[in-house]
């Protein structure tokens, strides 16, 4: 318990959060550095997985993508691109969009992929252009999944953020790796907590987006069938 | 290879301790997931609370992890406990969303009928629930396994030893050779338990087999 | 010999599923429940096997209460068949049929054994046997069902739509044959379905249940035609439809049958 007191304390000092190797310096590394992954991965694989979805050509990929992603290990290929781009900043963030491209591509895929073929069919059949069909009946409806896609993706980020501090000067991460080299509990802990809660709270806010998203009043509730006769 | 062919001993031996904190791990998760599982499909009362804790903890990044529970727990950071423990956790978390989703997946005909002739409860979940369930259930216990086998590498960095030591030592000794052996035995383990996986629900569940079967032939009638 | 007295069901949210009914069925006898969907007749049947229990009310089976019996202990004394033969997709045909003798407890090879004996009973060859369901028609699927329930040799069978899954022709040959298995058996059928012909062909007696769950009428199929209790049941069963309204005319030396709009049906046997 004197550990997690420690911890605390380290958390809530002032000295604690100011300079270069500062928690307010570290948060917003770690924030920018998760925004730009999934921004640059996000410009990439929805497209490609909205275009997949939409015409059904290519849907291997997805899961052959899904599938690699999950057997990969992250810290594995981290140290492969550190070794090969050196110690900057590019090598975990080719990494981390490589990983989270993914769950986006995915989350797009299964969206436009879930609208009723019927629907689609009815668009064509009154005249509209296949972008427009894309832009005016598969992305409103995908949208939900498409989000999904999205969180999955950014909490991943936010978690293999922490790790591409092995091997660059980069975000919370910090904290854990000089931590472990020099024995320093409080700060391993308390970083570790501060890690713990930004990721609930993105997670948190993504599911408050959700929430709102999904009230929209021209999706029809669901109704449940009554099973007696 | 010449890395290889000088290592292949310590390689075997990380294989064996990566084995040693996945196969602990998988079991644990699915034997906490299942239960959990069916209650969030079956009872009413507990599929959010279920849901969303499920949902937190896979929200939950697993460095830190590594770092808090044996805080929490009282043991020693770089034991096999505290590895088996955080990758429960994950496991779990993935697993129980599966387990939902595959007693949802047994047909309500089947489950209305097994009670109509006679299964007592317990005999109906044994009988004719748990074994319906397979398929999905079994898509979900092999996300859990791949998912686990690339996620203990993590733990080598804080000095708990798997397959992802190669990672570690192999960056900071330079050793390019070294990280690549790492991730390619990481990843054909993957497929290899993988396959375990998928051969063992064919053996499991012949009837979808012959299901396969029929919808084949069915294009020809 | 089964029982219903004074039965209600009501739900929740209000709903009535069954209002005061009162029938009985005979032992050894085949009567139908017939009534449109949503008239609850799939909850009367449901009530014998305790699958439903009656909000007020007794059902009772030669003089015993079910709702003092074991709900598991009496559902596997009662053969039951479902829409569509409601088959364990998971079992093959024998393993199914085996169900209710093992579930009470026989070794597999007695129960196998029995399985096959009512797989010929109920006209499928034995080579179907080790067959999951997914491979069989939907008649042999029927039948599968029936043999399933009779594998337990009980007194009692209910059956739910039990035809309802068939194309017509396959189902007027599984009526065909379920007539003759019941004058070799001697069950006691509870039978629902919402087809007024099938009930016809089957039923000793029929009983026929209005929309809110209320018994509109029961009598044997002659009686129904020709005495209809009132206007629903007279619309229910057909009477004034020019289906029902018989013509005898004589074309090419033959006495021809019609329908009232003059279609033919069939010759006269005399």
């Amino acid at each position: 318990m004197d550990l997690i007191q420690q911890a605390f304390a380290w958390l809530i000092a002032p000295t604690s959060w100011i300079g270069d190797s500062g928690i307010a310096r570290r948060l917003s590394e770690h924030l920018v550095f998760t925004v730009v992954v999934v921004g640059v991965a996000a410009t990439i694989a929805l497209p490609v997985g909205v275009v997949i979805g939409h015409t059904r050509r290519g849907t291997t990929l997805v899961s052959a993508a899904t599938g690699a992603a999950r057997a990969m290990p992250t810290l594995g290929l981290l140290t492969l691109l550190g070794l090969g781009l050196g110690i900057g900043l590019v090598a975990p963030a080719i990494a981390l969009i490589v990983l989270a491209s993914p769950s986006l591509l995915a989350g797009a895929y299964a969206g436009v992929q879930s609208v009723d073929r019927q629907t689609v069919d009815a668009a064509r059949a009154m005249g509209m252009s296949e972008p427009a069909i894309i832009r005016t009946v598969e992305l409103p409806l995908a949208a939900p999944l498409i989000l999904g896609g999205l969180r999955s993706a950014t909490l991943q980020v936010v978690a293999t953020a922490t790790l591409a501090a092995y091997t660059s000067n980069t975000g919370l991460g910090r904290y854990i790796f000089a931590g472990l080299k020099g024995r320093e509990y409080a700060e391993l802990i308390g970083g570790s907590a501060l890690i713990v809660a930004l990721a609930l709270l993105l997670d948190g806010i993504f599911a408050l987006v959700q929430r709102v998203t999904l009230r929209d009043p021209h999706r029809l509730p669901v109704t449940t069938e009554r099973h007696h006769p | 290879m010449r890395w290889l062919s000088q290592n292949w001993e310590t390689l075997l031996q990380l294989t064996a301790s990566h084995l040693a904190l996945v196969l602990p791990s998988v079991v644990l998760s699915f034997l906490i997931a299942v239960p959990i599982g069916w209650a969030a499909q079956r009872r009413r009362w507990a599929r959010d609370p279920a849901l969303t804790l499920v949902g937190i903890l896979y929200a939950i990044p697993s460095l830190p992890l590594f770092v808090l529970i044996p805080v929490m727990f009282g043991l020693g950071l770089r034991s096999a406990a505290n590895a088996i423990i955080v990758l429960t956790v994950y496991g779990t978390a993935i697993m129980v969303r599966s387990a939902a989703d595959a007693f949802a997946s047994v047909p309500e005909d089947a489950r209305l009928s097994a009670a109509a002739i006679g299964h007592s409860s317990w005999q109906r979940l044994w009988m004719v629930e748990l074994p319906l369930a397979i398929p999905v259930m079994v898509a979900g216990l092999r996300v859990l396994v791949v998912s686990t086998i690339s996620m203990v590498t993590v733990a080598s960095v804080i000095g708990i030893q798997n397959l992802g030591t190669l990672f570690t030592d192999g960056f900071q000794r330079g050793i390019v050779a070294e990280v690549v052996a790492g991730l390619v035995v990481t990843v054909l383990l993957a497929l290899v338990l993988d396959g375990g996986c998928i051969l063992m629900a064919r053996l499991l569940t012949p009837w979808t087999v012959s299901q396969r079967r029929v919808r084949g032939a069915s294009a020809w009638t | 010999m089964i029982e219903f007295s004074s039965v209600f069901k009501h739900y929740p949210d209000g709903t009535v599923a069954v209002d005061d009914v009162s029938f009985t069925v005979a032992s050894h006898s085949t009567v139908v429940l017939v009534g449109s969907s949503g008239s609850g007749k799939t909850t009367l049947l449901r009530m014998v096997n305790r699958m439903t229990d009656p909000t007020r009310g007794r059902v009772l089976i030669d003089g015993n209460d079910v709702a003092e019996m074991d709900p598991v202990q009496l559902r596997r004394s009662i053969g039951y068949v479902l829409q569509a033969g409601g088959l364990l997709p998971h079992r093959t045909v024998v393993e199914n049929i085996a169900t209710v003798p093992r579930l009470r407890g026989a070794s597999r090879s007695v129960a196998t054994k029995r399985a096959y004996e009512v797989l010929e009973i109920v006209g499928l060859d034995a080579s179907l046997g080790k067959r999951y369901p997914a491979q069989l028609s939907g008649g042999q699927q029927q039948r599968v069902g029936v043999a399933r329930a009779l594998a337990g040799d009980p007194n009692i069978l209910l059956m739910d739509e039990p035809f309802g899954a068939v194309d017509p022709i396959v189902r007027r040959s599984l009526q065909r044959e379920l007539r003759a298995l019941q004058q070799e058996l001697g069950k006691t059928i509870l039978l629902v379905t919402h087809d007024i012909d099938e009930a016809m062909t089957l039923a000793d007696e029929i009983i026929i249940i209005s929309s809110g769950g209320k018994l509109a009428q029961r009598g044997t199929p002659t009686e129904v035609l020709t005495r209809p209790a009132d206007a629903f049941v007279a619309e229910f069963v057909g009477v004034g439809q020019p289906e029902r309204r018989l013509r005898l005319r004589e074309e090419n030396g033959v006495e021809l049958v019609t329908d009232g709009l003059g279609r033919p049906i069939g010759t006269l046997d005399r």
